[in-house]
């Protein structure tokens, strides 16, 4: 298997399969897409991320020729198309959402493109059974489509499309209409396949795993705009907008002012009350969202209890910025902190003991939720001030509070559960924030 | 009673005895009814595909005309046909008038508009992904427009059946065009239906009964035909 950076460092000099600029569809008058501009690259696996509506399924058919833009351009290899190209058209191939297959047998289907294409019986034969075994569904040649179930459709609608040989691959949202057991096994068809056969892939997802676990590159999309391009590091770690935020998975967002700088640390006070240290070039008074994944928010109990901190909890700090000793500041951060931090950040002394964390804030257990393997802890902070009020005005994850990801084990070990007094947190490094003011 | 059962030997040995008048009526029946058919298929699936497929400015009365044109009073078309064709008619100079040609137009008219309805509620129910999914393996407009037919293609069969049932049954237009004459024994725009009509005011049961049994006959046999296409389609496709 080829490692997704290093195809990416290829896709970064690879030529553009696809670029597009000032695309606009409406329906109804109503605009429903709007991208300055977008380009794929030979050899990669692009995925648009996005909620329903935000116009990912619109993007799929402009790009695939399949719907005419109301403005903007379209090349496929640096040569203008539009729905009339059907010679560009038939480089690409697309699986939809609903696997859609026709009337008639397995092979029927999967030779529909070929035969679409003139190619002779026999060698669309040929064909049909080479890629029927690529994804492993031989057996299934001369069932009639009706009786297959939803993956085995997936599966051949995926096999139909790589009949054709095509240059670029579209796939719109090809897993979500699986169950969940049959979802996974697909995707990794998928990415084995795409892999196997170096296939440039435009892949339309609403599931963020899904875009992790196969794009080079993502682009996520938000009311009908591409919000970021990025790799899947840079889009998940460093989001460029809140809802990007949101959307990937962050579940922590709070939105503050810059009270002070040093040394590129800057302490920031969100609306709530709760002040936090963050490294990134901020001006002071600039106002700025924290983003904080809840993987990153680690929990320790404050009074009684064993006195061991969640198991997510990393001690080193990669800043390198150390020293919180019991009960004491060191002088570096203290120069940092504003009359308010005594309280609203760390209560250094007792508790979880010495730290390199910069960030440790007080709080009482709100919620327990299982998350598959994991759990999801609610924690409202003491030092916000806010409350109810100000979490109902929240767009994102709730201001005032945090959410954070333990395991199981480390739940039951520190007996985690609503009305608990806790401490949570976060490296400097582990938070992101974006500056700016965004509604 | 006896009437009946009396009407019903009769005719029943007309028809194997091969009466020649009895024949030429049956073949004209279907020989208009079809080529009606045939003609309504050429207009009607194109129309019907087209309206079923587009929506667009005036589409809402161009599907209400369609429909309408289904539920076509017969008697009014014959006027209609008739009024064309007479002498004083925009056609009239073709003589058309009386011919197997004017039922023709007239069985035509009656056709058209039910094979276009059928079709485009066929063709309408026939989801959109299906041709975007063939156009995104490549299609062209017109590959992606037989797809979409091939996927309608048991409510097609339906509307030609429909068509041609709608067609052979015709009698107020056909008689009104027509005129169910003959001539020397000789059958010249008679047919089934019109035929029976006069038969019966003039108390020939056994002629007017015998076209009766092969109408129905023919009911049956383009019903059981339907019914074995659909069924035999399916059969091949859990075959193959």
């Amino acid at each position: 298997m080829k490692d997704p950076q290093q195809t990416l460092a290829a896709g970064e000099r690879a030529p553009l399969a696809i670029e597009a600029e000032g695309l606009v569809k409406k329906y109804g008058g109503r605009p429903v897409l709007s991208v300055e501009r977008f380009e794929v690259r030979e050899g990669e696996v692009l995925a648009v991320l996005g909620p329903n509506g935000a116009g990912k399924t619109t993007l799929f058919r402009l790009l695939a020729l399949l719907e005419q833009p109301d403005s903007g351009w379209i090349k496929y290899a640096g040569v203008p198309v539009d729905v009339r190209s059907l010679e560009a058209r038939r480089r690409t191939a697309a699986v939809f959402q609903r696997p859609v297959l026709f009337q008639g047998s397995v092979e029927d289907n999967v030779a529909l493109g070929l035969r679409f294409r003139r190619l002779s019986s026999r060698a669309a034969k040929d064909k049909v059974r080479s890629v029927l075994e690529l994804l492993g569904v031989s057996d299934l040649a001369s069932r009639d489509v009706r009786s297959l179930s939803g993956g085995e459709l997936q599966r051949v609608a995926l096999a139909r499309a790589l009949a054709v040989d095509p240059a670029v691959l579209f796939l719109d949202e090809p897993t979500s209409s699986l169950d969940v057991h049959v979802r996974r096994r697909f995707r990794e068809d998928i990415r084995r396949v795409t892999q196997e056969l170096g296939l440039t892939v435009v892949i339309i997802t609403h599931d963020h795993n899904e875009a992790l676990a196969l794009a080079h590159r993502v682009a996520v999309m938000h009311e009908g705009r591409v919000a970021q391009v990025g790799t899947p590091d840079e889009v998940f770690l460093s989001p460029a907008t809140p809802f990007v935020a949101d959307f990937t998975g962050a579940e922590t967002i709070w939105r503050g002012r810059v009270v002070s700088c040093l040394r590129e640390i800057c302490v920031i006070r969100t609306s709530d009350g709760v002040m936090l240290e963050a490294p990134g070039e901020l001006s002071l008074g600039e106002e700025a969202v924290v983003v904080i994944r809840p993987e990153d928010v680690a929990l320790s109990l404050l009074d009684g209890g064993p006195g061991r901190s969640g198991d997510l909890a990393d001690n080193s700090d990669s800043l390198g910025l150390h020293a919180f000793a019991s009960g004491a500041l060191t002088p570096r951060a203290g120069d940092v902190l504003t009359p308010r931090a005594g309280d609203a950040l760390t209560p250094r002394a007792g508790g979880a003991g010495a730290s390199s964390v910069r960030n440790r804030w007080k709080g009482v257990v709100d919620s327990v939720a299982p998350a598959g393997p994991l759990v999801r802890v609610v924690v409202r902070l003491d030092g916000s001030e806010g409350g109810a009020q100000a979490s109902c005005q929240a767009r994102f994850g709730g201001e005032g509070e945090v959410i954070s990801l333990i395991t199981r084990a480390s739940a039951e070990e520190l007996g985690i559960a609503p009305g608990k007094r806790v401490m949570a947190s976060v490296k400097a490094a582990a938070l992101h924030v974006i500056a700016g003011r965004h509604a | 009673m006896a009437v009946f059962w009396d009407a019903l030997k009769e005719a029943v040995s007309l028809l194997v005895r091969g009466d020649h008048y009895v024949y030429e009526v049956i073949w004209m029946s279907l020989r208009v009814a079809g080529v009606a058919t045939v003609l309504g298929v050429l207009v009607g699936v194109p129309v019907g595909a087209w309206l079923g497929l587009r929506k667009f400015r005036g589409w809402g009365v161009a599907a209400t005309f369609l429909n309408v044109g289904m539920m076509l009073p017969p008697v009014a078309v014959g006027l209609f046909v008739f009024l064309l064709l007479s002498r004083q008619g925009v056609f009239g100079s073709l003589n058309l008038l009386y011919t197997p040609a004017a039922m023709t137009v007239a069985e035509f008219l009656i056709a058209a508009p039910v094979i276009g309805a059928i079709t485009m509620s066929g063709v309408g129910s026939v989801p959109k992904e299906v041709r975007l999914q063939a156009l995104g393996l490549g299609a062209s407009r017109w590959q992606s427009l037989w797809v979409v037919l091939r996927e309608a293609r048991v409510t097609l069969l339906s509307a030609v059946v429909a068509g041609f049932g709608a067609a052979i049954s015709e009698v107020g237009a056909v008689m009104m065009v027509g005129g169910n004459l003959s001539s020397g024994g000789h059958n010249l725009t008679g047919t089934m239906t019109t035929a029976t009509m006069m038969l019966v005011r003039q108390g020939k049961y056994a002629e007017a009964m015998a076209f009766a049994l092969i109408l129905l006959f023919i009911a049956f046999l383009i019903t059981l035909a339907l019914t074995y296409l659909q069924r035999g389609v399916r059969r091949r496709w859990l075959q193959s």
